[in-house]
Parts: structure tokens; C-alpha cells; sequence
């Protein structure tokens, strides 16, 4: 669905619109260091819908949430969030737009504020989106109850919690000013198993209960999988599969995709070990960025960017030679 | 010979002589925190055999971490060790820091979880290990250390160990200076590796290759292992034995087939139902419910008992011990060893 060739498909929940919450298109990000972190994504998301965007330390998924908040500017491309250009905009009407789309960040130890009580940190998000004072309070009371933890619980300071509640602590946070589009940058990674099948529940009951859309971004592939409509694999700062879960699972489209998979620890697949290091964003290889790694690389994929096209799993795939692709 | 006959093996022959490496027997490590007792370890038991490699699986504060640094006496005055750890016929609770040193490295090498914060990021990586090798004395001369350093390099799998031992660890990526971590840990060829999270810090396509690099290493050196995780995964792929962690105590133990593929203590059922799978819907995992108990919070009786699913009040008085439910397969769980394996 993020090639042009394909066609976007309707929302699942509740909500009217069938045109996309968020339009990414051919975003580029290069720093001042030389490094290409983000070159050339595009995809959509669609009210209610869940992204996952999965990929090793380096691939440029952290960057791509940050060009998306704004947080960082692209070099070009183009960010639509419900059909207003968000690289064009700045000031008063940034903000506005920005309490519809939220952050629930990686490591909830470092994001909250560790001299303010867990209410505070709520309360300052909602003051900076306009919320009256009286409206606040019942709104800290609401999400505190919807994310599990008591209300005695927002006094506390984030010493206090485990990882488990902090991160409950940092998705109320997220979710009390009523976002659309909620972006978890490896929001689960620092929790042990048990915790995080607790939050992967809470994600996927809001997602129920308030037809919120997500977008994923996590290196583990078990879980972006689980939670995801979507799955996007990005290799090297770029898009290099898009597929529901069960397509990626099942027959990957990618031989990246495919290493990814049989390299998770306890996969029950023939395990394909890729040879060194992802190579240095700083200076790609030309062509496929992948072919330097790739079990199956021919001359010519050094030569020509491969575009995503349909494969017979029924992903796309940014590969010439997924027709040569072993397939169980 | 199976794991049990092995540990009975040892038990009778009381640490005089005994296939095992290394015997833990009631291992128990207390810290004194602000006048505050913290039960780390209550009673570990655990053998480990040349050439095969033993897993300890647990969450954080399970006491993974406290084991391996127990056995190696790495916390000093701070901790209390109480119990045995006979590692070739010494039991290593007893020894004072000068008998430790020259066990450290070459009787019993660590791989830290962290290879940037183990190494000396203004040292080149050669002299790092040139400098254990002339340490533990394996070696003659600086000439012999340097070549047998690059030897090593090469071992590890570092494709051009002469231009490696020349560089920087900042010149490395992750999964090289594991790799380096890995040379310096076998570079006295150890009897007992200890590997705690050793991959981590790393990517997933990296971390394949770190350890099919352990697998590869234990059965060529033969030295015993014994790899610190926390991911199921990684046990399943690597260990011979499991040993799964719940707060400072073993709760099930034996063969990883066993263990893991048929478990009969509710902890490690549960851990095993919490990792997603493609068959499970999204929103219906199993969770753990609870958090885990606080570290230093002794609750009588079995630890888990808030948390399980299956309790009865009688959990909560007594400490369960680890019980026998099939040759080699150990679990501390009254009510599912009545229930389950009778």
C-alpha cells in the first residue's frame, strides 16, 4: 500500500472517513554527517489501523517518528495527517494538530519527568493542548483508570513504579488528549515477557475501545507481527517489504524479511545467517542496499534500486529476484 | 548419562570427584541495604558438564545475574554467600580474593552483556587481550601474546584479525566487540564459560551469529557453559539444561525438551504463554498477571503464589523445594507435580 502502483485499503474501524490519517510520501532525511537515515519511505495509515515498522539498530525507523513529529525536519517528501500538509506547518497550528498525534517513547524512565508525580507529567501534556483546569483533572482520573494503575498511583513519582507501571504511566500520558494516531517507538522492548503482554493487551483494547491508529516501531519482529494490520520491514533507511503479518510470516517477499525471521532466537525455520554488519548508512551500496548481505544476489542487483512490487505471497517486496526466493 | 544420574553422581561422591565443572549446592547471597536485608539468592542447585551448555531463563531481578557474579565472587564485602561451589574440587565460597584472582579468567571466564562497557575504549584490542594472556601467564613471550591474540581474532571470526587486534573498540560495531569479548573470555581456555546476556546489546541477524559462534565454541574448546537469558528463544535454541528463575530460586529445572516444550511449573508456563506468537489474536496474549515480587521482599511461602494461577492457601506457608517429576526434571511446585505429573 505504499506504492503508488497499489491501491489504499478502507478502514476497519468505526470511524467514516476512508481516506487515510496519515499520508507519508517519499520521505528523505540525510544529516549533516552524510547519513542517509531515511531515503525515500512512503507509506499510509488508516483510522484504526496499526502499522508496525520493523527493523534493525541503524535502518532509520526512530528517524522516520521523528520526521513524523516533527521533532526533526526532512530534506523532502511529503507528511498528510487528516489531509493537512504537516511539513508545512509551524507555530499555533502545529501544536494544535500535534495533540492528535501522540508518543508513547521507548524507555518510560527517561521520559517522564523524574521530579514530577506521574499526574504532573499527564497534566503538562493536556495544559500544553488547551485543556481547562477542571476538565484536566477528570481527564488525568479517566486515563489512569483505563491504563490499570490506581488513582493514588498519579501521586507517585516515576522512582516509585516499576517498569511495567511507568510504561502504563507513559501511555496514559499519550492517550488523555484523545490522539488519532499514537506512535510507540519500541514501546514494549524494555519490559520482561510477562509486562509485555500485559501493555500489548492494553494497546489492543484502546485500540477496540477507541479506535485509535498506531504505528508500531519495534526491531522485534514476534511482536510486530502480533500487533499489526501492516507490517513495513526497512532495511538501510529504506522500505524493503509491506505486508499484513501473515503474508511476511508465511511467505516473505524479501530475503531480508525472510533472514529477519529465521535469525528471531527459537524460530522454528532453516536458519539463513547473513554474512557481517548491516553496512554504514553514512555510504550505502549502490543498488539494492541489501545485496552486499543477500544470499541470492545476482550482478544486476547492484546496479538498479529495486521498487516495491507485488509478490506471490501477496506482499511487495523491493527485490528482483523474490520469484527465486526458496519457499517452504 | 542423564542429568540426574550425573547429579547423584556428585552427590554421592560428596566433591571429591564428579563429572560436573562446577557443583552449586544451596547457594544463597544477601546484601545489606540501608540496614536492610535483600535475600538476592535463597538456595540455588546447579551442575554443569564439559562441553554442554546450561541455561539459567528468568526475568529481571530473578537473580540471574547475582548467580553468575556469586559463583565468581565479583560483589566482595557487600554480600553475604552462604552454601558451596566446588569448582574443580575447591569450593569457591571459602576462597579469600587472592585465591579468587588467578580462577577469574583462566578456571572460569565471564562475557559480559555489554561489550562497549567492558572493553577499554583508549586501548587498541589486541593489547587487551595480549594483556590477559601475559596476566594468567599462558604465554612466554610478548611476541607468542600477540600472535596467539590474533589467532584468537581469527577463532572469534573477525574476517582480518591482524588489522582488528590494530583497532579501537570505537572502531567496532556491536557484534564485533562481542566477538572481541568472546576472544578475551577464551583466551585461557577456560573449564566454565559464563556468558550473561551476551547478545542482548545486539541485532537480531548479529545475534544469530554470536551464537551459533557459542555453540560452535563449547563443542570445539569443551569447556561447560553457562548462558545467562532472559529470552526463551535463545534457551530453546542453545541449552542442553534449563534452569527457569523466580525471584532468587529455581523453580524448574532439567533438560530444555522437557522444560520447555512440556513445563509443568505454572511460572514457566505462563512465561512461555506470554511471548507472542503469529497463532494468537491480537489483544489475547496471557499475561502474567501482577508484577513481580520486590527485591527484598521476602513473602513466606512460594514467591509466585500471588501471581499463579493455580494456588491453594497452602502455598503461601511453605517454601516449596524442587521436586523430582520425571528422571532429570525437577520443579518446585506442589500443587502442579500432585496434579500434573503424579
Amino acid at each position: 500500500m505504499s506504492d503508488t502502483q497499489t491501491t489504499v485499503e478502507p478502514v476497519r474501524m468505526g470511524r467514516k472517513a476512508t481516506q487515510p490519517l496519515l499520508i507519508v510520501n517519499d520521505l528523505v532525511k540525510t544529516f549533516g554527517n552524510g547519513v542517509k537515515a531515511v531515503d525515500g519511505v512512503s507509506f499510509t495509515i488508516s483510522p484504526g489501523e496499526t502499522v508496525g515498522l520493523v527493523g534493525e539498530s541503524g535502518c532509520g525507523k526512530s528517524t522516520t517518528a521523528k520526521l513524523l513529529l516533527r521533532t526533526l525536519d526532512p530534506d523532502s517528501g511529503e507528511v498528510k495527517f487528516g489531509g493537512q500538509d504537516l511539513l508545512g506547518m509551524r507555530g499555533r497550528a502545529l501544536r494544535r494538530l500535534r495533540s492528535r498525534f501522540q508518543i508513547v517513547p521507548q524507555n518510560p524512565q527517561t521520559s517522564l519527568n523524574p521530579r514530577l508525580p506521574v499526574r504532573s507529567s499527564i497534566e503538562f501534556n493536556l495544559r500544553a493542548h488547551g485543556v481547562p483546569k477542571p476538565e484536566r483533572v477528570e481527564r488525568i482520573a479517566e486515563v489512569l483508570e483505563q491504563v490499570g494503575l490506581p488513582g493514588a498511583y498519579g501521586d507517585r513519582f516515576p522512582h516509585e513504579l516499576s517498569g511495567g507501571q511507568l510504561q502504563r504511566a507513559a501511555i496514559a500520558r499519550a492517550i488523555s488528549t484523545r490522539p488519532e494516531l499514537v506512535i510507540c517507538d519500541e514501546a514494549v522492548s524494555a519490559l520482561d515477557k510477562s509486562i509485555q503482554a500485559q501493555i500489548l493487551n492494553l494497546l489492543a483494547e484502546f485500540q477496540k475501545e477507541l479506535g485509535m491508529a498506531y504505528l508500531f516501531i519495534s526491531h522485534d519482529l514476534s511482536v510486530v507481527e502480533h500487533i499489526s494490520d501492516q507490517v513495513l520491514v526497512m532495511y538501510l533507511g529504506r522500505i524493503v517489504e509491506d505486508g499484513t503479518g501473515s503474508q511476511l510470516w508465511n511467505r516473505p517477499g524479501h530475503p531480508y524479511t525472510e533472514a529477519l525471521l529465521s535469525a528471531a532466537p527459537g524460530a522454528e525455520r532453516e536458519r539463513i545467517v547473513l554474512v557481517g554488519d548491516p553496512p554504514s548508512p553514512a555510504n550505502p551500496p549502490s543498488g539494492c542496499t541489501f545485496h552486499t548481505r543477500c544470499p541470492i544476489a545476482i550482478e544486476a542487483c547492484s546496479t538498479k534500486r529495486p521498487l516495491l512490487k507485488p509478490t506471490a505471497g501477496g506482499s511487495h517486496a523491493a527485490c528482483i529476484r523474490t520469484t527465486d526466493l526458496q519457499q517452504p | 548419562m542423564t542429568v540426574e544420574a550425573q547429579a547423584e553422581l556428585v552427590i554421592d561422591a560428596a566433591g571429591e570427584t564428579s563429572d560436573a565443572v562446577l557443583s552449586v549446592r544451596d547457594l544463597t547471597t544477601t546484601f545489606t541495604a540501608g540496614g536492610q536485608r535483600i535475600e538476592a539468592l535463597r538456595g540455588i542447585d546447579l551442575d554443569l558438564y564439559p562441553g554442554r551448555v546450561s541455561v539459567l531463563l528468568g526475568e529481571s531481578g530473578s537473580g540471574k545475574s547475582v548467580t553468575a557474579r556469586s559463583i565468581l565472587r565479583l560483589y566482595g564485602a557487600s554480600a553475604i554467600i552462604g552454601g558451596s561451589a566446588v569448582f574443580e574440587g575447591r569450593d569457591l565460597v571459602g576462597l579469600n580474593e587472592k585465591e579468587m584472582q588467578p580462577i577469574r579468567g583462566s578456571g572460569i571466564a565471564l562475557v559480559p552483556q555489554d561489550p562497549t562497557g567492558s572493553l577499554d575504549p583508549v586501548r587498541r584490542v589486541g593489547a587487551q587481550i595480549v594483556e590477559v594472556l601475559r596476566l594468567h601467564g599462558v604465554v612466554d613471550s610478548k611476541k607468542e601474546a600477540q600472535a596467539r591474540a590474533e589467532e584468537l581474532l581469527g577463532l572469534v571470526g573477525l574476517p582480518d584479525p591482524v588489522r582488528a587486534a590494530r583497532s579501537f573498540p570505537h572502531e567496532m560495531s556491536g557484534g564485533m566487540k562481542q566477538r572481541v569479548a568472546i576472544a578475551i573470555a577464551i583466551c585461557c581456555n577456560p573449564t566454565l564459560l559464563i556468558a550473561d546476556e551476551p547478545t542482548t546489546a545486539l541485532d537480531v541477524t548479529v545475534q544469530a551469529q554470536i551464537l551459533d559462534l557459542f555453540v560452535e565454541l563449547t563443542s570445539s574448546i569443551g569447556s561447560a557453559m553457562l548462558m545467562i537469558t532472559h529470552d526463551v528463544g535463545v534457551a530453546k535454541d542453545l541449552a542442553d539444561h534449563v534452569s527457569v528463575m523466580y525471584a532468587g530460586r529455581i523453580v524448574e529445572q532439567g533438560a530444555t525438551s522437557t522444560v520447555l516444550d512440556d513445563p509443568v511449573h505454572p511460572y514457566t508456563k505462563a512465561l512461555l504463554a506470554a511471548v507472542p506468537t503469529p497463532d494468537v489474536p491480537r489483544g489475547n496474549l496471557i499475561p502474567i498477571i501482577g508484577q513481580p515480587p520486590v527485591s527484598g521482599m521476602t513473602l513466606p511461602g512460594c514467591s509466585f503464589a500471588p501471581r499463579c494461577p493455580v494456588a491453594q492457601s497452602s502455598c503461601t506457608e511453605l517454601v516449596p523445594e524442587l521436586v523430582s517429576v520425571e528422571l532429570g526434571h525437577s520443579v518446585a511446585c506442589p500443587v502442579a507435580t500432585e496434579f500434573g505429573a503424579a
